[in-house]
């Protein structure tokens, strides 16, 4: 009954607002008119009192005033107000951030990876990035023949592993004997050598390389005077073999 | 109203200048003079200037805001107004103009009237018929602004007027008589 009434009044209120009359609106709920009739009476004479509540044109004046000077007296601090940044720039930049911290991450873990483990082509990818930027190449280049030569000694007992490393290293050795002038070759001596030091301690033999893809420029003439890897006894390494026109690049003492 | 936000004063009189009608007429009903009721009123601008930093463009509109403050400034009110002044003992309405002085004193009594009645109801019930009748907001307006569904809302209405109907007694039938 009570909600009843809550809806017929509702309706009865809304209908007067579209103009229909008292008269009227009882006539369609004759069993609630009576209570009807002094509900509508009531809420008439407050819309009728509504424009009582005006305040005096004084009063909002002299109100503004006041306001006026709280606000002289209490000023906002100014502050430059946040570009409002829409939802699809949020997620977007979120995404990024995110994108971010996993390529940092996964950069980060990729370093200690090994030969055909998952994050190990991410690793050389890296190393290229890093190759490509520094300003020290001869530097980094050094730095990725001792990483290729740790990563054989740790995949020892992982003969494919142990070639991959391998490859790479060779790869990375023709790259320095190759590519810097004679100022930088002293260097890149030292450094070998410790390296095939190091190969050669643990009796790893290094592979045969074959260069596809020879630069005629720099191709000579083979020298005679190498040390062949094919003798069974000679256990010295590293030896690279270029066919059939490549230099193979000698790694000389320089402490001699 | 970023520029309000961002201490710019003369944005927020205009503020004022828009809603001020409006949030008078809502503390009008619900206190014991029209004194008071200007006093609340200024207050809950100079308020409303402090405040202004938690008011959140987009949440709601900054009028049901400035509503919140006022309910509440009027609740602060009659708490610290320890000792109550009867509505017949109130300073009756300052008069500005001298045509029409019976119909004016009329108006007035029957304001005077309404506001005692509304006063004996409860508070969400004031709330109610204030908002809808006075301040003219939709029952859908008004269940948003209190936070509670328009069938609550309703009922709230119903049962609202029927308590004011009975404390107008036979002078609910008066308006329609005009």
């Amino acid at each position: 009954m009570s909600a009843d009434l809550a809806s017929i009044l509702e309706d009865s209120l809304e209908r007067l607002a579209q103009g229909e009359t008292l008269q009227a609106c009882l006539a369609r709920y004759p069993e609630q008119a009576t209570e009807l009739e002094r509900l509508l009476s009531a809420a008439t004479r407050l819309e009728s009192a509504a424009h009582e509540a005006r305040p005096s044109t004084a009063f909002k004046a002299r109100a503004r005033v006041q306001l006026r000077a709280h606000m002289a007296v209490h000023p906002r601090r100014r502050h430059r107000a946040l570009p409002r940044v829409s939802p699809i720039f949020r997620l977007a930049l979120g995404l990024t951030t995110l994108l971010l911290a996993f390529t940092i991450t996964g950069t980060a873990l990729a370093q200690s990876a090994l030969p055909e483990e998952m994050l190990y082509s991410w690793k050389l990818t890296s190393e290229h990035v890093w190759r490509s930027i520094s300003p020290d190449q001869v530097g980094v280049d050094l730095a990725l023949v001792e990483r290729r030569v740790d990563e054989a000694l740790a995949v020892s007992d992982n003969s494919p592993a142990q070639e991959v490393a391998l490859q790479g290293y060779q790869k990375v050795v023709t790259d320095l004997t190759k590519s810097y002038d004679s100022s930088a070759q002293e260097r890149i001596q030292i450094s070998l050598k410790v390296q095939q030091e190091k190969l050669k301690n643990a009796g790893v033999k290094l592979p045969v390389v074959v260069d596809q893809n020879p630069d005629p420029a720099s191709v000579s003439p083979i020298k005679p005077n190498l040390t062949p890897i094919s003798n069974p006894g000679d256990r010295t390494p590293p030896v690279i073999i270029v066919k059939p026109t490549l230099e193979i690049p000698a790694l000389e003492d320089p402490l001699h | 109203m970023r520029r309000s936000q961002a201490g710019d004063a003369d944005a927020f009189a205009s503020l004022y200048d828009a809603y001020v009608e409006r949030i008078h007429r809502y503390i009008y009903f619900r206190v014991a003079d029209d004194e008071q009721a200007e006093d609340i009123t200024s207050h809950v601008f100079l308020k409303a200037w402090e405040k202004l930093d938690s008011y959140q463009a987009g949440s709601s509109a900054f009028i049901a805001w400035l509503y919140r403050i006022a309910h509440n400034a009027v609740i602060d009110d009659y708490r610290t107004r320890k000792v109550t002044v009867p509505l017949e003992d109130t300073r009756p309405t300052e008069i500005h103009h001298q045509d029409g002085i019976d119909e004016k004193l009329d108006l007035q009594f029957e304001s005077q009237q309404l506001r005692k009645a509304l006063q004996g109801l409860t508070e969400e019930q004031q709330q109610v018929l204030i908002l809808k009748f006075i301040n003219e907001l939709s029952t859908e307006e008004i269940a948003q602004q209190l936070g509670k569904q328009q069938g609550a809302i309703r009922a709230l209405q119903m049962r609202a007027l029927q308590n004011l109907a009975r404390s107008l007694g036979p002078n609910a039938e008066k308006a329609n008589e005009r």
